[in-house]
């Protein structure tokens, strides 16, 4: 089917990524050689966890960061989350910087206050899992998820950490279908929208004969006084025509956790 | 799926396939790349390490391995780097080794700490143990006490218990006589209050019989009063007649011998046992087991011998009668354990005198009339003082007093015969409580008689029956005179006032009569008596000229010659 064309082009969507060492860290550890940065191609539907054990292998010992030191990053002052995609955090705030996407490792000082704690892989597997639950509770009444057997889950995670496209859509297309295993119109389209500066926006719409420009248009009813002429709404850095069909759009171009994550941004 | 569906797909396919081309393809390669490199430059820096530590090995060998060369030096070479790769895993194995050996010292310290602080709970717990067992065992000695004398107390409650119902018992059985008791005396109180109703009502009919009698007297002296001439002839002859009777107590009259009965009565209800005249002859006084005391007026001119009263308040049988010296009053003995005293004037008991534990035989005036004397069967004497109505002395005389008499003639001394068949004398002028001295007798002394001129005492005794005639001066019988019997412990025999004669009554009911001088016998003929049997006393007239006679069958004699 053609339309496998445009989820294989979501998942090989990939954004390159230059990995460097906090200098101020580096100074205060009073390392003298500067590590290399490293150089990385992030799938956009992946996290950045998935990538932090290479990290900490490579500069740990530089900063001589001991274990209850937590590893986390950030795109010049913003600490990037731990939990929300790659594709999301770049089209968020690096839309128009030069590529690569030049991140900052950190050890020390992490910022409580702006991003999760990060307990470890399990950690992100639990919040992925329940992403995903709440998008078939949005769906089915998450009547399709309550058949998942454990080995399904784990089968799921474990394509998404290893990227692997054919092992994901063949446990995930069983939550485009009902629970009869038929084609038929989600209740409503799990998604959210994401501003910078601002907290991210969820609503309810159902996918039967509406369009993606009826989610553009609920979040201006939804916040009439923000002017949206010069900005646009992205998804997985394209934008969306607004004609597209939200089932179609749902069904082929959501992220793993079933999400139709859009971001917001100022027109470049 | 039309034409424009298509489109917008085939858009969003494009887009994303030059986003893609963008942002991944153009820097694919060159990613790829780098990492390669990345990694071969880690490689070769592992490489370079190893190589280094083995030139530096290498090196080393070669220094000390200095002179040696050619293919021996290259065998000894390789066999050193054997020996060496050997020393560095044995090395190896012995650093592992200690290692070890460390872990499991520190696991050790570990241990013996933990054992420590066990082997410190093991003491800590002993101790406690220790403690514990202290107290168990001061609580199971305390138990012991107290099971002990939870024992005592229950042997003590159980003895209490016991005496309790014991004494329970007693109490019941107490309880049950008092009862009984009470019931006896409440019938006795009642019997009582039903006597004394008696007595009161006797007393009621006595004084009325009495007020009727006293009316008659003065009808009768109306009557007289009417015939005023009669009268005056009677009081001029009464007169003339009367002259004789008074006493001259220094004349001393002849006693007669009696012959002839002039007066005789049924006296009393009962056995009489007392007879006395007054000491001027003008009353009689007569008691017996009937409990009264009846006087009798003894006008010897006339041969005439009337009843002037009886007297009542004796509580049992009369046993002596006597008058004081100016008849004022009459003095009785009573089985009652009492000694009365009545005034002859309203026939009245003034007096009464208790103190003997014991029927009262004998009482007797002293001289003067203010003190009485007693003798009891309870063995003692008693001497009363009438102004003070209390007894004033108790003398022990060991045996019961059937009689006594009180001779002034011989100083102040009282004389008492007893059972014990002795006479006692006693000198009230030594304070001694015991006799100054006593006479034996052959016989129960029955009655004492004083002839004071002749200091002579005559004395009846029983069992050994007879009269003794005793000198006081001598302190010796002069005279026995038998023959008769006596019929009572308490026959009265008789000194005649002139001493001429002494009688005595016998159970025979026979008077029997001796001179005392010449011992001759005179006996009263039976059958010009009275008395059947049983004479109890007899005396004569202070004058001699009258004698009186008294009986168990109730009869009272007067005698002239």
């Amino acid at each position: 089917m053609s339309d496998m064309d445009q989820r294989r082009e979501v998942w090989d969507g990939k954004v390159p990524v230059s990995f460097i060492l906090s200098q101020q860290e580096l100074q205060q550890a009073g390392g003298t050689t500067i590590p290399e940065p490293v150089f990385m191609l992030l799938p956009r539907v992946s996290y950045f966890p998935l990538v932090y054990d290479k990290l900490v292998k490579l500069y740990a010992r530089a900063v001589s960061a001991s274990l209850d030191d937590k590893i986390w990053l950030s795109y010049g002052p913003s600490p990037l989350k731990w939990h929300y995609p790659v594709g999301i955090l770049f089209d968020l705030f690096a839309r128009s910087t030069e590529l690569p996407w030049e991140i900052t490792v950190h050890f020390k000082d992490y910022p409580t206050d702006d991003i999760l704690i990060y307990e470890g892989k399990e950690a992100l597997e639990g919040h992925f899992l329940s992403k995903l639950k709440e998008a078939d509770w949005l769906k089915h009444g998450a009547k399709v998820i309550q058949q998942f057997t454990p080995s399904e889950f784990g089968k799921l995670w474990q394509s998404i950490s290893q990227h692997h496209f054919e092992d994901f859509w063949s446990v995930n297309q069983k939550l485009m279908l009902n629970i009869k295993g038929e084609m038929e119109p989600f209740k409503f389209v799990p998604f959210s929208i994401y501003r910078e500066g601002k907290r991210l926006y969820q609503g309810l719409i159902a996918s039967q004969d509406t369009t993606f420009g009826d989610v553009m248009n609920l979040y201006q009813k939804e916040f009439p006084s923000a002017s949206l002429a010069d900005h646009q709404f992205l998804l997985h850095g394209i934008e969306i025509p607004a004609v597209a069909h939200l089932q179609w759009v749902s069904e082929h171009l959501s992220y793993p956790d079933n999400f139709l994550h859009i971001v917001l941004t100022r027109k470049t | 799926m039309s034409d424009g569906d298509s489109s917008w797909k085939l858009h969003i396919l494009r887009k994303l396939r030059e986003r893609n081309s963008k942002e991944t393809s153009c820097f694919k390669e060159l990613i790829l790349s780098h990492g390669r490199l990345f990694d071969q430059v880690e490689n070769l820096k592992k490489d370079i390490t190893r190589l280094e530590y083995q030139n530096n090995e290498l090196e080393r060998d070669l220094r000390e391995g200095g002179g040696s060369t050619g293919g021996g030096a290259n065998k000894l070479n390789k066999r050193v780097e054997d020996l060496q790769e050997r020393l560095l895993t044995r090395t190896d194995e012995v650093s592992e080794a200690r290692r070890a050996t460390a872990d499991a010292m520190v696991k050790v310290t570990e241990l013996s700490s933990q054992v420590r602080s066990k082997d410190d709970e093991i003491s800590k717990k002993e101790t406690q143990i220790n403690n514990l067992t202290n107290v168990q065992r001061k609580l199971e000695e305390k138990i012991n006490t107290l099971e002990e004398s939870m024992k005592n107390n229950s042997s003590t409650h159980s003895r209490l218990m016991d005496e309790h119902s014991e004494l329970q018992l007693e109490f019941n059985s107490q309880d049950r006589k008092l009862k009984d008791l009470q019931l006896e005396n409440d019938r006795l109180r009642a019997e009582v209050m039903k006597m004394k109703a008696e007595e009161a009502d006797r007393m009621n009919k006595i004084t009325e019989s009495e007020k009727a009698a006293r009316e008659k007297d003065i009808k009768k002296q109306i009557e007289e009063a009417t015939k005023p001439k009669q009268s005056i002839v009677e009081t001029k002859s009464a007169k003339k007649a009367s002259s004789p009777d008074f006493i001259d107590p220094a004349a001393v009259y002849p006693s007669i011998i009696p012959e002839k009965v002039f007066f005789s009565t049924e006296a009393h209800e009962g056995e009489i046992s007392a007879l006395s005249f007054s000491l001027d002859g003008h009353f009689l006084a007569t008691g017996g087991a009937d409990k009264v005391i009846k006087v009798w007026r003894v006008l010897q001119t006339e041969e005439k011998v009337e009843l002037v009263a009886p007297l009542h308040g004796s509580g049992a049988s009369i046993m002596s009668v006597q008058f004081d010296h100016i008849n004022k009053y009459v003095l009785a003995a009573s089985n009652d354990f009492a000694t009365r005293l009545w005034t002859l004037g309203d026939q009245r008991p003034r007096h009464t005198l208790t103190g003997h534990t014991a029927k009262v035989f004998s009482a007797k005036f002293m001289d003067d009339s203010q003190r009485v004397i007693t003798g009891s069967q309870d063995k003692t004497l008693k001497i009363w003082d009438l102004k003070q109505r209390r007894c004033v002395k108790t003398l022990f005389a060991g045996s019961s007093c059937c009689d006594l008499v009180h001779a002034h003639v011989l100083g102040n001394m009282i004389i008492s015969g007893h059972w014990d068949k002795k006479i006692r004398f006693w000198d009230l002028r030594v304070s001694s409580v015991n006799p100054s001295h006593e006479l034996a007798i052959q016989g129960r002394v029955t009655s004492l008689s004083l002839f004071p001129e002749r200091f002579m005492l005559l004395c009846s005794t029983r069992d050994d029956t007879s009269l003794r005639l005793i000198d006081l001066r001598q302190n010796a019988i002069t005279s026995t005179f038998s023959g008769f019997n006596l019929s009572t412990d308490w026959s009265r025999a008789s000194f005649s006032p002139d001493g001429q004669y002494v009688a005595v009554g016998g159970s025979d009911g026979i008077i029997h009569i001796w001179e005392a001088m010449t011992g001759r016998a005179h006996k009263v003929k039976k059958d010009v008596s009275v008395h059947n049997r049983d004479i109890v006393a007899c005396c004569w007239h202070p004058k001699g000229q009258v004698f009186a006679s008294v009986d168990r069958s109730k009869k009272l004699a007067v005698w002239k010659r």
